[in-house]
């Protein structure tokens, strides 16, 4: 994304996070996270495991509950309203609502097991977007075709690969017309031979124009398709700048001692 | 004269009004399933309610049908309500008795089965926009139903036999039926046997089906 776009894109962000913080119980997750992602940038989330990068992307959508801090998405505030100066939590058909806006890939699928891939990408606009099953259908059949899998439309998912699974659940929640995809390592799951599949719809959707915000360990993919790469570690945003940067020149010590570990470990896995 | 022989001519008769008492089995064990899939979602539903009040009322109920005999139960139907001016027929009770008992055992089977759904599964559906819900509605329940079968079976198998126990408050079932004329023919070996033979002939069938759900249920999973 050129630099001009990107400056006045950030200007309106399509996702703000303000001062997030996040605990489950006395464990503290996340802390002090601010972050903008704007209208058609490419995001990727890397760390350590247990650094946040997961609770962070589920608070995007609200899956996670905040436990300080809020989340904007398209200027709307996710799961709560402001009445009188105080924040409520909205009621389950509102959040509902907000999430239908944002799409989700999730590290094992979750495709819907008794349904085949044509109704589990049809489900969410005909249950909740009321669509006529017939134009929810020819919609489900183009992104099956996009993502490469229209001839296993009947298919139930026991009966596809970890690869078309991860394929199917991307058609899936890019039936909801998102207008932000949220991948949480969407490939980790994945044996190695079927990880390139799945990226290489990712990088379709990312030349598409999707804003996209991406936990991953495929460093090869933060580099090559994100304008922005966040490191984060012990539930705080180290540092974030653009991959080339992060990546060949890290400003902080624990950026580097990660990035080592990876790279190292890369040719023997 | 053998009881063998003079059991042969009366047997048809014998038969006949077994197969009619064997309907009234039917009866008991279709009509208190019917009761006991209904109000077994509805008591399994309310266990996951965010309302502790609805919560306690269930658990309470689970309890306190399971640890009382159902013999006991369908007394306090019968002859208990009867006290209070509700007078039941006996196969009235006996439904509504078995189905309430039921209803305690189905609420956990669903619940099992709700809880054996992957955790993923709802947050993939609210994922894509479903209220909670919706979510239990359209993904949760139908895998949960799916798991359930099996156990539904066994247990509509067992309480095709155990609807015998209704005799105790005169149900025209097969048991009460048969002790009957036992009592006024003094065959009972030919009359236990035919007995015997009926009950086999329904539940056979029924086992057979359970079966055959329990190998499909391995699909699409």
């Amino acid at each position: 994304m050129p630099q001009e776009q990107l400056a006045a894109a950030t200007a309106d962000p399509l996702v703000r996070i303000v001062n997030l913080g996040k605990s489950f119980g006395a464990h503290r997750v996340l802390s002090g996270i601010h972050l903008d992602v704007a209208k058609g940038e490419k995001v990727s989330l890397i760390g350590p495991s247990g650094s946040g990068k997961t609770t962070l992307l589920r608070c995007v959508n609200y899956l996670e509950e905040p436990s300080e801090g809020h989340v904007f998405v398209g200027g709307q505030l996710m799961g709560e309203r402001l009445v009188d100066g105080a924040y409520r939590k909205m009621r389950d058909k509102e959040i509902a609502l907000l999430r239908a806006q944002i799409g989700m890939v999730f590290q094992s699928f979750n495709l819907f097991p008794h349904l085949t891939v044509l109704e589990n990408v049809c489900i969410g606009p005909v249950r909740v977007l009321r669509q006529d099953r017939k134009s929810a259908e020819a919609f489900a059949d183009a992104l099956l075709e996009k993502v490469g899998l229209a001839d296993k439309r009947k298919a139930y998912p026991d009966r596809l690969s970890g690869g078309q699974r991860q394929r199917v659940a991307i058609a899936r929640a890019l039936a909801m017309r998102p207008k932000l995809m949220l991948f949480d390592e969407a490939t980790s799951a994945l044996d190695p031979e079927l990880v390139g599949e799945v990226l290489a719809v990712m990088r379709k959707l990312a030349e598409d124009g999707m804003t996209m915000v991406v936990v991953t360990h495929e460093m090869g993919f933060a580099e090559e398709v994100s304008d922005r790469v966040v490191f984060m570690d012990k539930g705080e945003i180290v540092e974030e700048a653009p991959p080339g940067r992060l990546f060949r020149a890290p400003a902080h010590a624990r950026t580097r001692d990660f990035l080592r570990a990876v790279l190292q470990k890369k040719p023997m896995s | 004269m053998t009881a063998w022989a003079r059991a042969l001519p009366l047997i048809p008769s014998i038969l006949a009004a077994l197969l009619k008492a064997a309907v009234t089995t039917l009866e008991i064990t279709a009509g208190a399933l019917a009761i006991a899939l209904i109000l077994g979602l509805v008591v399994a539903f309310m266990r996951r309610s965010r309302s502790a009040l609805a919560v306690l009322a269930a658990e309470t109920y689970v309890q306190v049908f399971r640890c009382i005999p159902v013999l006991t139960q369908l007394f306090i139907i019968y002859f208990g309500l009867g006290e209070f001016g509700l007078r039941l027929s006996p196969l009235t009770a006996a439904i509504i008795g078995f189905g309430l008992n039921g209803t305690a055992y189905l609420a956990e089977i669903y619940r099992s089965g709700i809880d054996a759904v992957h955790k993923g599964q709802a947050e993939a559906a609210l994922a894509i926009g479903m209220t909670r819900p919706q979510a239990m509605w359209w993904i949760v329940l139908p895998q949960a139903i799916r798991t359930s079968l099996p156990p539904i079976g066994n247990y509509g198998i067992g309480l095709l036999k155990d609807s015998s126990i209704a005799m105790a408050i005169a149900a025209p079932e097969i048991t009460f039926q048969a002790t009957a004329i036992i009592n006024q023919t003094y065959l009972s070996t030919q009359v236990y046997l035919i007995m015997t033979a009926i009950y086999l002939a329904m539940s056979l069938p029924l086992s057979h089906a359970v079966r055959l759900l329990e190998a499909r249920t391995g699909r699409g999973r």
